[in-house]
C-alpha cells in the first residue's frame, strides 16, 4: 500500500517527540508520549514506548486497535499532520534495537499507517490526504509555504 | 496541597497561556467505535474551577466524536512540555449559539475571544486566516496526570468537583 509520507513529514515526526491517542475498552481516551519514532518505509511507523508509558497504558494499547499520532514540541505548530493507523505491539529486543539503537525501551508499537489528515488551522483543517501521491502532497506543502527554508 | 500534590487551579492557570501565544495543547477525542483523533489547539483557557474551555475554530472530527463520546484528554505540546508535564482527562460538551442554561453562559462569555486575541507569533502559513469561534468546548476536568517519563499516568493534583456540573445540577 502506498502512503504519501513526504520527506518533510518524516523529518518532523522523527525529530520531535510524538503524542499519540488510543482508546481503551472502556471508551476512555488516553494520551501517550513517545520520545522517538522511525518510519519503516513509507507506510509503517515504529513508535518507542517508554517503560513508564507502557506501565500506565498497556491495558489500553491493544493489538489491532486504532492509534492517532501528532508531532509535539514545535512540530505541533509547524508539522500539522495527523497520522492514524493500526497497532501491532513489538517486544522483540533485537527488532526494537534495530529501530531505536539509542533506547532500552522494552516495548514499541508498529503502526500500519492508514490515514493522514492536515491539522493546520483554516480551510485545510481536517482535510484527509492519504489518497494523494507523495508528489501531490509535496506540491500542497509548497503551495502552503511549508517548503520555505524556515519551515522545513 | 496537604498531600503534596500540586494545586489543580495553578496548573489550569498555566494552560491559560495558550491563548496568548504560549502553550499549545493536543486535544484527543474518540468515536464510539474506538477510533481516536488528536489535534493541536491554541485557544484553550481556564474558565472556572476544574473547567477549561477551548474555542471551536475549525473542529471537524472532534465535533463528531464529542457527540458520540464526550470523554477526552489533553496534553501540553508546545513550546515546552517539561514546564507543564501533565495530561488532563475529562468530559467535553459544546456550547454554541442557542445553547441554554449553564453551557449557554460559557458561549456568551467566550464566543468572541478568538477575534479579540488572535495569535500573533504563529509562522507564516500556519496561522488561522480568520479566527472565528463557532462553538466553545467546555471541559470538566476529572483527572490531572503526570506526563513525565518516570511517573507517567500518576495523578498529580487533587480532585475538586467541577463547578460546571454543580451548576448544571442546580439548573
Amino acid at each position: 500500500m502506498s502512503f504519501p509520507a513526504t520527506d518533510r513529514l518524516k523529518r518532523w515526526y522523527e525529530s520531535h517527540e510524538v503524542h499519540f491517542a488510543i482508546v481503551g475498552e472502556d471508551d476512555e481516551v488516553q494520551i501517550g508520549i513517545a520520545q522517538r519514532v522511525r518510519f519503516i518505509g513509507d507506510d509503517r511507523l515504529a513508535v518507542e514506548v517508554p517503560a513508564g508509558v507502557w506501565k500506565a497504558l498497556s491495558d489500553h494499547i491493544g493489538e489491532g486497535r486504532w492509534i492517532a499520532l501528532h508531532p509535539g514540541e514545535l512540530g505541533a505548530v509547524k508539522a500539522p499532520y495527523q497520522l492514524k493507523g493500526i497497532i501491532a505491539i513489538e517486544q522483540d529486543r533485537n527488532t526494537i534495537t534495530g529501530w531505536f539503537p539509542e533506547s532500552d525501551t522494552p516495548v514499541a508499537i508498529l503502526v500500519e499507517l492508514r490515514e493522514l489528515y492536515i491539522t493546520k488551522p483554516g480551510p485545510e483543517a481536517g482535510q484527509r490526504v492519504d489518497a494523494w501521491s507523495v508528489e501531490e502532497l509535496t506540491e500542497f506543502e509548497r503551495e502552503l509555504g511549508w517548503l520555505k527554508e524556515e519551515n522545513l | 496541597m496537604s498531600d503534596g500534590k500540586q494545586d489543580r487551579e495553578a496548573i489550569y492557570d498555566q494552560i491559560r497561556e495558550v491563548k496568548d501565544g504560549g502553550k499549545l495543547v493536543h486535544l484527543a477525542t474518540a468515536s464510539l467505535d474506538g477510533k481516536p483523533n488528536i489535534v493541536p489547539m491554541r485557544f484553550a483557557r481556564h474558565a472556572a474551577p476544574d473547567v477549561l474551555v477551548i474555542a471551536d475554530m475549525y473542529f471537524c472530527k472532534t465535533r463528531v466524536n464529542l457527540k458520540e463520546n464526550p470523554k477526552l484528554a489533553l496534553s501540553v505540546a508546545f513550546p515546552d512540555r517539561k514546564s507543564l508535564p501533565v495530561t488532563l482527562h475529562g468530559r467535553g460538551q459544546l456550547a454554541e449559539k442557542g445553547t441554554c442554561g449553564c453551557l449557554g453562559e460559557y458561549w456568551k462569555n467566550w464566543k468572541s475571544w478568538g477575534e479579540d486575541n488572535p495569535p500573533t507569533e504563529v509562522p507564516e502559513g500556519f496561522s488561522p486566516p480568520n479566527p472565528s469561534c463557532r462553538a466553545v468546548l467546555v471541559i470538566d476536568v476529572d483527572e490531572v496526570r503526570s506526563s513525565d517519563a518516570d511517573d507517567f499516568g500518576e495523578e498529580v493534583a487533587a480532585h475538586e468537583f467541577p463547578r460546571h456540573r454543580q451548576t448544571q445540577e442546580v439548573v
